[in-house]
């Protein structure tokens, strides 16, 4: 039945880590990122995510992402950049009781070496001012290489708590 | 097997104002995803929202929830919305002056974890005389477990037929 989700990998942050790298990309299929309950160990740090190559988080400035800013107490931003060494999720998570980022990510050409790899996502949660926000939108990876992972990240500090699951979809 | 797991199927048969799903969030899945299609009304003027059911079987209808949604029309320009403090999220399943059928997909994160607030991302199409597609966030500010949800029209106009499936995603560890 199409639509099924094949757990391939996850990991679920019960004490500080620097990062979170989910592997396991090998098959021309579509895959989804889900994250929950995220939360940084300082207020207000930035949550990035990167694509890994054969394990490793590529660093190089080669992210473009467009994006529709949602949020609730004003109108609505355009975002983009280009040449970018990550994608920015959020720029100020919040880690005050009940606040957590959480997300959706499609991954598209992920194993194929002559495509780009693409990513949609959809995510939402509260940042340190307590105001709900979310973004919806997409970023490429410049680069025609096979990707077999993503990597999530807070720009200082670490990852305080957090669920990350890499599904195959089928 | 498959990590998405059907919990509950509802399918609306006969005219209702609201749908209450209940007993679906639980501690076995922190994401869930509500997928919704065919929801018809008798009167054509639909608007479908949310609310939460806490584990007392409580509809939450205190001013604790957020939300923004994107209407993009084909008939007119697009529009933001969004509200603060409301009494349910608005947009969530269907919003139209008039509505002939729609589809949604929602995920709802972190319902039955009494330490978070209960998060939302949707987004939905329907037709009347054209289409409206919404792209919605949501968040209910209480830290407290919620087990169900309701689907309700905030002019009490019923809908008579669709069908509801909640899917939860399953984390193996």
């Amino acid at each position: 039945m199409a639509g099924q989700l094949i757990q391939v990998d996850t990991e679920t942050v019960t004490s500080a880590v620097a990062s979170v790298t989910l592997t396991g990309i090998d098959s021309d299929d579509v895959y989804m990122v889900a994250f929950n309950n995220v939360a940084p160990t300082v207020d207000s740090r930035a949550l990035r995510f990167r694509i890994t190559k054969s394990g490793s988080a590529d660093t190089t400035a080669n992210y473009d992402y467009a994006a529709k800013l949602f949020r609730t107490d004003a109108a609505f931003n355009n975002l983009s950049g280009t040449n970018l060494t990550y994608y920015e999720l959020e720029s100020g998570v919040g880690n005050a009781t009940g606040e957590a980022f959480n997300g959706i990510h499609y991954l598209f050409n992920f194993n194929n070496a002559s495509e780009y790899s693409f990513v949609t996502f959809e995510n939402a949660g509260l940042n340190l001012n307590a105001l709900f926000i979310g973004k919806q939108g997409g970023f490429v990876h410049t680069v025609a290489s096979a990707s077999d992972g993503v990597q999530f990240y807070f720009s200082t500090d670490n990852i305080a708590s957090g669920t990350f699951t890499l599904y195959k979809v089928v | 097997m498959s990590n998405l797991r059907l919990i509950n199927e509802t399918e609306i048969t006969s005219s209702v104002s609201s749908v209450d799903i209940t007993d679906v969030f639980s501690a076995d899945f922190d994401i869930y995803k509500i997928v919704t299609n065919g929801i018809e009304d008798t009167t054509d003027t639909p608007s479908l929202h949310i609310r939460f059911i806490n584990s007392s079987g409580s509809v939450i209808s205190a001013s604790n929830y957020d939300y923004a949604y994107l209407n993009m029309r084909s008939e007119g320009s697009f529009a933001e919305n969004r509200g603060t403090n409301q009494s349910y999220i608005r947009g969530v399943f269907s919003f139209s002056n008039a509505t002939h059928s729609q589809g949604s997909v929602t995920y709802i994160f972190n319902p039955y974890l009494a330490t978070s607030y209960t998060f939302g991302l949707s987004q939905f199409s329907s037709y009347a005389t054209a289409v409206r597609s919404i792209k919605n966030i949501g968040v209910l500010k209480q830290t407290a477990s919620m087990t169900g949800f309701q689907l309700f029209d905030i002019d009490n106009t019923d809908f008579s037929e669709g069908i509801i499936r909640t899917y939860g995603l399953r984390v193996d560890s």
